[in-house]
């Protein structure tokens, strides 16, 4: 609105810039208001304003018939027909043809100045922006070739190359299928054309005849939508063979005339950047005619994931979702003989085995079922150790480790099934305890080995016996104990803790520790068990089969075990030690604490020839012996020779006479030998796995941690690392 | 070790996602159409009255809608629409002027005056009237001729409708530059036709 200063109109005539500005009604409404009561006095003014507002008419008039005067050179119809072209190619215009538009805008209708400093500005800019615009703008063209480039490098880089692909075939529309799943997986031998196509969906997974895909050789039919799929494949020019393929879609592309493309970035919900290349034919398609496409391309590797197709239909217009799973290439060596000629029929999978590619068609080697083996074996021992002595390791087929027993909780071991579940090779087949017979022993023949400790162990099934020692067939030793702790309870007062209420008596402190005794000996020979096992399951040839991973698990384990035992060894020796020396004689001390001064570097000299050349169970075995002996002159000593369940002959045939001082003797120095000896064998194991690891043994816990990336082991640390 | 790739679930919103955008593409395209149709004759006048050349008009005026199609399919938003076709057809014109060096009105081709009086109401003029009217146009003509380009863009801009802030945004000159143009314009046009 121009406002004009009042005492311009007061008093005489209004000016004519007034008078132009009232007749263009570009006055304020005060203002006009004014002149309007003074052209109803003055003849001149009215007069001056009715020949602008004349010439104003004219003007208009004139412009309004100017189109009919001369009229435009062309029609409506071509218009319509350029803003086509415009639009067919604003789908195809790419960034630079947009930055030369803003270009373009920018430097027209301003100052040279403006446009020198917005030229340098858009310049500055446009230098910035380079990288990205040409790192990251691609065309269709582009997009396709790139994809086929890069399948075509992945397939030659494998030697007779099989290419696997396993999708998911999705269909929407107002169809009974819609959004059901089909899993249909393509088999497909480049060099000699063959082709095997399975398809799985509710029925189950069977074979597609890639001649009549209506029919298949199992009786059942192939899901509808794979038939319609076919169909569609047939009728576009698309290859079946490759359905996910940028090659089968350029194809396509390339016979359909004018289309709609679009080429965007985008990012899957996984955080994967692809390309998502749209074709849309704008010709009307015809019936059975793809009217639109899209092509999903991974951005790292150009490798396509996902294909879609909206096909025109007679009512309406279903789309077609194919999604890729999995994507290999593998050598036909590695297959099954006559792989692309497969029985009649497919045997089902087996329920509960994990469906990958590894199991369906690789023969597996002995380093990888033996590794996976192992793999199972570490994850019991440091998930579920009370699990080591109820679980067995067979094979099926000679291509399968099936890890058998029957557990007590099964459902407390979620964790470690699901983990056991992950491993290539290994099936389970672990029940709950109550399902299994009483006390049965294991009559598989085909076992690796045979673990139970019902079985093996006969020690740990006394122990619960020699928890109650018979008193009729007492022995000695423990009137010579309950004397012995009389004895002390005169001299030093019960051990009792001050304030304790009950004050035991010396035969129960002998029970006590004669029940302790037997207990922890009990515990330590399953120890031993355990190292044993674990030492016949991987002898000198059998360890060379792991690679180095399973290797190390197996260290581990066998690091565990001897770190056990010693502590179990310790805490039995620890109240035993000082009563056996006070009811020894002078004369077996003296003995003993010669022999324990000397044993040492006696045992050590002897240990370190052995380094070279042992192996697993030739560094073990020797304690087993050693620790089983403790166990039954520990028996032999409380329990009485009739308890004494196996001696070697020498002292089988010695036990009857042995006397209860030489018992203690033997027993005394049996602890005192396998102290050292445990000390000694962790050191070879050391030495034994140092050749096949690059850091010496021992293994941290957070080695062990990533071995597996599981929670932490179910062991105690209770016992400090061994050191070599 | 067999590296697997898994491509990820997604639905099927790639396609339906694709034809709305066709279609809002197309519903542009119809858009643009039906404003071409509302706003071309104005667009093409000024153009006519700016450059004289009806052929010349006529391109500039199709090639602002287009550039107003690939605006709004860049994803840009146009405020007003009949402003923004009259500042690009305003630019357009003044670069074609000055790469071709035109003069102002001094092609207009006259041929198609005979024809103003079939397009009067009375279906049967006569002779003196169509001669009367052909002589009122080819004095506005010259008047107009006679204004400075300036002057001649203000009133063919305000004949279209425009306010002033919006002839000058149009113009890309300053408010006060507009309505002084307007008002000088006015007033010798005025003079030219009564003297």
């Amino acid at each position: 609105m121009i406002k004009l200063p009042l005492s311009r109109l007061k008093g005489r005539h209004p000016s004519e810039d007034d008078l132009v500005d009232f007749v263009d009604g570009q006055l304020a409404p005060r203002r006009a208001s004014r002149i309007r009561k003074h052209l109803n006095g003055c003849w001149a003014c009215r007069l001056k304003t009715e020949e602008t507002q004349q010439a104003i008419g004219a003007l208009v008039n004139y412009l309004n018939h100017l189109p009919a005067i001369i009229p435009p050179p062309s029609g409506r119809k071509q218009f319509r027909a350029g803003l086509r072209a415009v639009v067919v190619s604003a789908a195809e215009d790419s960034a630079p043809s947009r930055l030369r538009l803003a270009l373009s805008q920018a430097f027209s209708g301003s100052s040279p100045v403006l446009r020198l400093a917005s030229g340098c500005l858009v310049l500055f800019l446009a230098g910035l922006l380079f990288t990205y615009v040409v790192s990251n703008q691609v065309s269709a063209d582009q997009v396709l070739r790139n994809a086929t480039e890069s399948h075509a490098q992945r397939v030659q880089a494998v030697p007779a190359p099989v290419v696997y692909q396993k999708l998911k075939v999705k269909r929407s529309g107002r169809v009974p299928s819609a959004g059901k799943t089909v899993t249909w997986e393509i088999w497909t031998d480049p060099s000699s054309s063959r082709l095997l196509q399975y398809v799985q969906d509710d029925l189950g997974r069977r074979l597609v005849d890639t001649d009549t895909p209506g029919l298949h050789r199992n009786g059942l039919d192939v899901p509808d939508v794979l038939v319609e799929l076919r169909e569609v494949f047939r009728a576009n020019t698309l290859d079946w063979r490759e359905p996910l393929s940028a090659r089968s879609y350029q194809s396509w592309r390339g016979a359909v005339g004018d289309k709609w493309e679009d080429v965007a970035k985008e990012r899957l919900s996984t955080g994967e950047e692809v390309i998502r290349l749209r074709t849309v034919p704008t010709n009307p398609a015809a019936a059975g005619s793809i009217a639109a496409a899209a092509l999903v391309v991974r951005t790292r590797d150009w490798h396509p994931v996902e294909k879609h197709f909206r096909v025109k239909g007679q009512e309406q217009d279903p789309v077609y979702q194919l999604t890729e799973a999995v994507f290999e290439v593998v050598s036909l060596n590695v297959l099954r003989p006559g792989f692309f000629s497969p029985p009649f029929l497919e045997p089902e999978p087996t329920p509960g085995l994990t469906m990958n590619l590894t199991r369906l068609v690789l023969r597996p080697t002995l380093t990888a079922i033996n590794s996976s083996e192992t793999g199972a074996r570490f994850l019991i021992h440091q998930q579920a150790p009370d699990l080591e002595h109820q679980v067995e390791f067979g094979r099926v087929s000679g291509q399968e480790v099936e890890v058998r027993g029957s557990i007590e909780t099964l459902g407390s071991k979620k964790q470690l099934l699901a983990a056991l579940k992950k491993l290539p090779y290994v099936s389970l087949r672990l029940q709950p305890a109550n399902d299994r017979p009483e006390a049965k022993a294991p009559a598989n023949t085909d076992l690796v080995e045979s673990g139970t400790a019902s079985s093996s162990a006969p020690a740990l099934v006394d122990a619960g016996d020699a928890n109650t020692p018979q008193h009729k067939e007492a022995p000695a030793i423990l009137q010579e104990l309950e004397r012995y702790f009389a004895q002390r309870r005169q001299v030093f007062g019960p051990d009792e803790e001050p304030g304790e209420a009950s004050m035991t008596s010396a035969a129960q402190e002998t029970e006590e520790l004669v029940t302790r005794s037997l207990s922890l000996s009990s515990s330590t020979l399953a120890e031993a068990w355990a190292l044993r096992r674990l030492a016949e399951r991987y002898p000198g040839e059998e360890i060379t089969t792991l690679d180095d991973k399973a290797k190390r698990m197996v260290a581990l384990m066998v690091q565990d075990h001897l770190r056990e035992l010693r502590i179990r060894l310790n805490s039995a020796r620890a109240p035993l030690d000082p009563v056996l020396l006070a009811l020894a004689s002078q004369n077996v001390q003296r003995v003993v604490t010669r022999e324990r001064n000397s044993a040492p570097l006696a045992v050590d000299a002897s240990w370190s020839e052995k380094i070279v050349a042992a192996d697993l169970p030739e560094c073990l075995a020797p304690l087993f012996i050693s620790v089983r002996h403790l166990d039954q002159v520990l028996r032999g000593l409380f329990a009485g020779g009739a308890s004494v369940p196996e001696l070697s002959s020498h002292q089988a045939a010695d036990a009857p006479a042995r006397s209860t001082e030489n018992l203690i003797h033997d027993l005394l120095q049996a602890l005192a030998n396998l102290e050292v000896e445990v000390v000694q064998v962790e050191r070879q194991i050391a030495n034994y796995f140092l050749g096949d690891f690059l850091a010496p043994t021992p293994v941290s816990r957070n080695d062990q941690q990533d071995l597996h990336s599981l929670p932490g082991t179910g062991r105690t640390e209770s016992g400090e690392r061994s050191q070599p | 070790m067999l590296s697997s790739v898994r491509a990820q679930e997604t639905n099927l919103s790639c396609l339906t996602d694709v034809l709305p955008r066709v279609k809002s593409a197309l519903k542009l395209d119809e858009q643009i159409t039906r404003l071409f149709e509302e706003l071309h004759d104005a667009v093409y006048r000024y153009l006519v009255a700016v450059l004289g050349s009806p052929m010349e008009a006529e391109e500039i005026t199709q090639a602002t809608f287009f550039r107003l199609y690939r605006f709004l399919y860049s994803g840009q938003s146009v405020r007003c629409p009949r402003l923004w076709i009259f500042r690009v057809a305003h630019n357009l014109a003044i670069n074609e002027r000055k790469a071709k060096h035109y003069l102002y009105l001094t092609t207009i081709d006259t041929t198609g005056w005979e024809e103003l009086a079939s397009l009067r109401e009375d279906p049967r003029p006569n002779p003196e009237d169509v001669l009367l009217e052909r002589e009122k146009y080819q004095r506005l003509r010259d008047a107009l001729g006679r204004l400075s380009l300036q002057q001649q863009q203000c009133l063919t801009l305000r004949a279209e409708g425009l306010r002033t802030r919006e002839i000058a945004e149009v113009l890309g000159i300053n408010l006060w530059t507009a309505a002084k143009s307007l008002r000088r314009g006015i007033q010798r046009l005025t003079r030219d036709l009564h003297d």
